[in-house]
């Protein structure tokens, strides 16, 4: 067998995986900014037939290992007799990760809105969604952005797991440069420094967020 | 988990009171593990570091991947918690003439942990849920005894479904002990 050498050609290579890292990334960030909106607001609706099931779901995904969702997903789905690739099974299973997560975060912001602001919508004759589209979600969503983005650092971090069930994204890369050249710790080392280019500018934008946030409050 | 809490309390601890230069150094450390996934941290663990001379068997890699993980988290969490007390508070503890140590047993660590309890509740569950990570060096526990049947009995469904729900129910008793012990802790400082 032959041992590769780690050239330039391996670095690039794994920026070329690097991308399918963000993508991934993206996609779980918009399907889960989807359904953790709509679970934040069922989570946060006054009827007990949309926010039980929508509190239940949120406990159970958060309860489950991600690892352990995407092998339910990677094998259950095929089970059912759809075939799923990694790439979507994958997909599937980190939208519902981040989903549970974001509605989570974003039910909870929206908490925050005090409960006068419903009171004036109500007064002013707006209907739920109305008030809620108009009133509440603005202010919600000035609070959640700090959050958010936090969360989003968690995420990327998260779609290096989408390496066990095969899917080549950068972690999987840097196993297949691993068995073609066999220096781990170099490799290993590079990865972790492109997930940290990526995640360290995201914490630091969401730290500045959080303080810009708390200012007007401590006044 | 236990020994996250170690490691954090003392990067906590060198963090606060530490010289610059190694407050830069756990700083630095700190957003190294925050920013960077936990398998990728494994992997330099366990794969990498035999290259450079250490060899560690998987449980070890394991444990050393996940305490490092914890304790960068607990760091955080434990100086945020610290620096929520106000400063007026630890004036008056000088001003009763208390020692520093003193000061920050009786004065800072009480309010201080009661702030981040809940933070630290909610690490602890992720960590768990995290453990299932290191069934990917091979380490024993739950996630990589279920990969282990389901290549013996080829049905990984129903495999990863039930060691899933096992995940589910220690998750919810982490979180309900959790609640009771803030409970029962909060609750009797207050009086």
């Amino acid at each position: 067998m032959v041992v590769h050498d780690l050239t330039w050609n391996s670095i690039e290579y794994l920026l070329l995986a690097t991308r399918w890292t963000l993508i991934l990334a993206a996609i779980a960030l918009i399907g889960g900014g989807i359904g953790g909106l709509l679970l934040a607001i069922a989570r946060t609706s006054p009827w007990r037939a949309a926010w039980i099931p929508a509190a239940v779901f949120i406990q159970v995904i958060e309860g489950i290992p991600l690892l352990m969702l995407l092998f339910l997903f990677y094998f259950g789905v095929s089970l059912s007799g759809l075939r799923l690739d990694a790439w979507t099974s994958v997909s599937i299973a980190l939208s519902f990760y981040a989903s549970a997560f974001l509605a989570d975060i974003w039910s909870g912001c929206i908490r925050t809105v005090p409960s006068g602001q419903w009171q004036a919508a109500r007064s002013l004759a707006l209907g739920y969604i109305p008030s809620l589209r108009l009133v509440i979600l603005p202010q919600a969503i000035r609070i959640a952005v700090a959050p958010t983005v936090g969360f989003l650092v968690q995420l990327i971090k998260a779609t290096a797991l989408a390496s066990i069930v095969g899917f080549v994204e950068l972690t999987r890369a840097g196993q297949i440069l691993n068995n073609m050249t066999f220096k781990p710790f170099l490799i290993y080392v590079i990865v972790a420094s492109i997930y940290f280019a990526i995640c360290a500018p995201l914490s630091i934008w969401s730290r500045s967020l959080e303080a810009r946030l708390k200012t007007p409050f401590n006044r | 988990m236990s020994l996250g809490i170690v490691v954090g309390m003392i990067g906590c601890g060198l963090q606060l009171y530490a010289g610059r230069w190694l407050r830069r150094m756990v700083q630095a450390w700190i957003e190294i593990v925050r920013n960077t996934p936990l398998l990728v941290q494994l992997f330099i663990i366990y794969f990498g570091l035999p290259e450079l001379g250490f060899r560690l068997s998987a449980n070890t890699a394991a444990l050393l991947g996940l305490s490092n993980y914890l304790g960068a988290f607990a760091t955080e969490i434990f100086r945020a918690g610290i620096e929520s007390v106000p400063t007026g508070q630890l004036e008056a503890g000088r001003a009763l003439g208390l020692r520093p140590l003193q000061t920050f047993r009786f004065i800072i660590a009480v309010p201080a942990l009661r702030a981040v309890l809940p933070a630290l509740g909610s690490q602890f569950t992720l960590i768990m849920l995290a453990t299932s990570v290191v069934s990917t060096i091979s380490a024993d526990e739950l996630a990589s005894i279920a990969n282990g049947l389901q290549t013996t009995n080829f049905r990984p469904f129903e495999i990863y479904l039930a060691a899933s729900l096992i995940y589910l129910a220690m998750t919810l008793a982490l979180r309900g002990l959790l609640t009771l012990a803030a409970g029962a802790y909060v609750g009797r400082w207050r009086e």
